[in-house]
């Protein structure tokens, strides 16, 4: 069963999100505020510890971190400090990763903490923006919340500080407190639907559940389709997680980003990347892609094509956003598929741009179509190494490759 | 110095920008490479310093942002 259907999981979003709505309701003075703030920690400590087993010696860890990049992290900071305090956030990311990757293999380990890697994207966001001096606004309280906020700790959207500390500090008026529960309940509904029934129905024709055996004898077609079937699965699941986490932020007063916009619809990869994770494409964009590309242009002198620069950067940027999953070969193909997927649809890009034709192109419906369902395959592609988690997976995988090499 | 800005802008891009308000990024007049290169090429034309600060802010991308931006920078 579902776990969000579980007797003690729908006990405890009921002890949370009825005294938060009574909260809401009355939330005049400064102390329903601070009441309210408070609760939702207090749920989000709860949660991380009684329901994804964060025991208190992690969370602990996780606390003092938290608690030294805030008070630390101000505009004026010198360089070396936000060098210093980023190569031990991806230390960490790395060291995790690691960890997850060899606990998948069989092995566990005491190091393992689930939602560890949206943690240290909070953190780095945090403490570039305080650097650049983008954060104005500080309050610890906030600030633990906006890292432990329970509805988006697994598997995100990505919350921008300032965003989360506009919503969680501003007090709404009763109008928009209704329609955000009204809407907040919606989304659940329709993230259950997400999850229960078209995840639920999808996921015996997904690729690696079919087994090695069905899987090499069924037909170019047959493999193409149950790819596709996986990608579905994978994306009803992420989006139905997507739509509960903002379900149940609303109900608490709290607009959540949010992370998928018809990404099935879109026509190229690049595009993709703008409907499919949005708050991680943005992630990405703006601390991978944005200073990279930049750094590049500035120190080029005009040696290197812009092209190349372009590319490149793109492909370090998609490449790092596989990657981000996971370390092992699996991810590394996966990263290396969506970066060339990437690149190579940037380059086809300016080769129509340079002939003057991209406009007439890009209106041609047909080609539209055609251009939809490559990007959905090349993705549902991509997919296959991402779920090739397992050595087993990923040897059938080659297996299947080889085949049409011979 | 604003018009030789907006004239800039507008060169660059290759288009006139008729809503001065509207950011170039959300309305896919620019994509992310575009919009660097402008940052780049505004930094050498005008020669000031574009901070993260400034372009890593939602709707930074406007006529007004830039313009204002780039005056705040000449005058520091």
């Amino acid at each position: 069963m579902l776990f969000y259907l579980q007797a003690k999981y729908i006990a405890f979003y009921a002890a949370v999100l009825v005294p938060s709505l009574i909260i809401q309701y009355f939330n005049t003075a400064s102390f329903a505020q601070k009441a309210k703030e408070s609760l939702i920690l207090l749920s989000s400590l709860f949660f991380l510890h009684f329901f994804l087993a964060v025991s208190f010696a992690h969370l602990s860890i996780l606390m003092g971190l938290a608690i030294s990049l805030f008070f630390t992290s101000k505009k004026g900071r010198s360089k070396i400090y936000l060098i210093l305090s980023l190569v031990v956030l991806v230390l960490i990311f790395l060291f995790s990763k690691t960890i997850k990757t060899s606990s998948l293999q069989g092995h566990h380990h005491f190091f393992n903490v689930l939602g560890i890697s949206y943690i240290i994207l909070k953190f780095v966001h945090y403490l570039i923006d305080s650097k650049a001096g983008v954060i104005k606004e500080k309050s610890f309280l906030i600030f633990i919340n906006f890292i432990f906020f329970f509805p988006t700790f697994i598997a995100g959207p990505i919350f921008r500080y300032q965003d989360f500390y506009e919503e969680l500090s501003t007090t709404k008026k009763k109008d928009e407190i209704f329609s955000l529960i009204i809407s907040g309940v919606k989304r659940i509904i329709i993230g259950m639907f997400k999850l229960i029934v078209v995840s639920k129905f999808t996921a015996p024709f997904a690729f690696f559940n079919l087994g090695p055996a069905f899987l090499l004898h069924s037909s170019f077609w047959g493999q193409v389709l149950y790819a596709n079937i996986g990608m579905l699965n994978l994306y009803f699941n992420f989006a139905g997680y997507s739509d509960l986490a903002i379900g149940i932020g609303a109900i608490l007063g709290i607009k959540v980003p949010e992370n998928f916009n018809y990404p099935l619809l879109v026509r190229n990869l690049q595009d993709f990347w703008k409907h499919w994770h949005i708050t991680l494409s943005n992630w990405m964009k703006n601390y991978i892609f944005f200073p990279f590309y930049k750094w590049l242009l500035e120190i080029n002198n005009q040696k290197l094509s812009l092209n190349f620069i372009s590319s490149l950067s793109l492909f370090l940027t998609f490449f790092l956003m596989g990657i981000f999953n996971g370390i092992g070969i699996n991810y590394f193909l996966h990263g290396l598929s969506l970066a060339s997927g990437v690149v190579v649809v940037f380059l086809w890009g300016n080769f129509l741009k340079k002939r003057n034709i991209l406009k007439k192109y890009l209106a041609i419906k047909p080609i539209k179509l055609i251009a939809t369902i490559m990007t959905i395959n090349y993705f549902s592609f991509c997919v296959l190494f991402f779920d090739a988690n397992t050595p087993e997976k990923l040897q059938l995988l080659f297996k299947i490759f080889k085949s049409y090499a011979e | 110095m604003n018009q030789e800005i907006i004239e800039f802008i507008e060169n660059t891009v290759g288009n006139k920008i008729e809503n001065q308000e509207m950011d170039l990024l959300d309305q896919g007049i620019l994509d992310s490479l575009e919009a660097i290169s402008l940052i780049v090429s505004l930094e050498k034309k005008f020669t000031i310093k574009f901070s993260f600060a400034d372009y890593s802010k939602p709707g930074f991308f406007s006529l007004t942002n830039i313009v204002e931006t780039i005056n705040k920078g000449k005058k520091q």
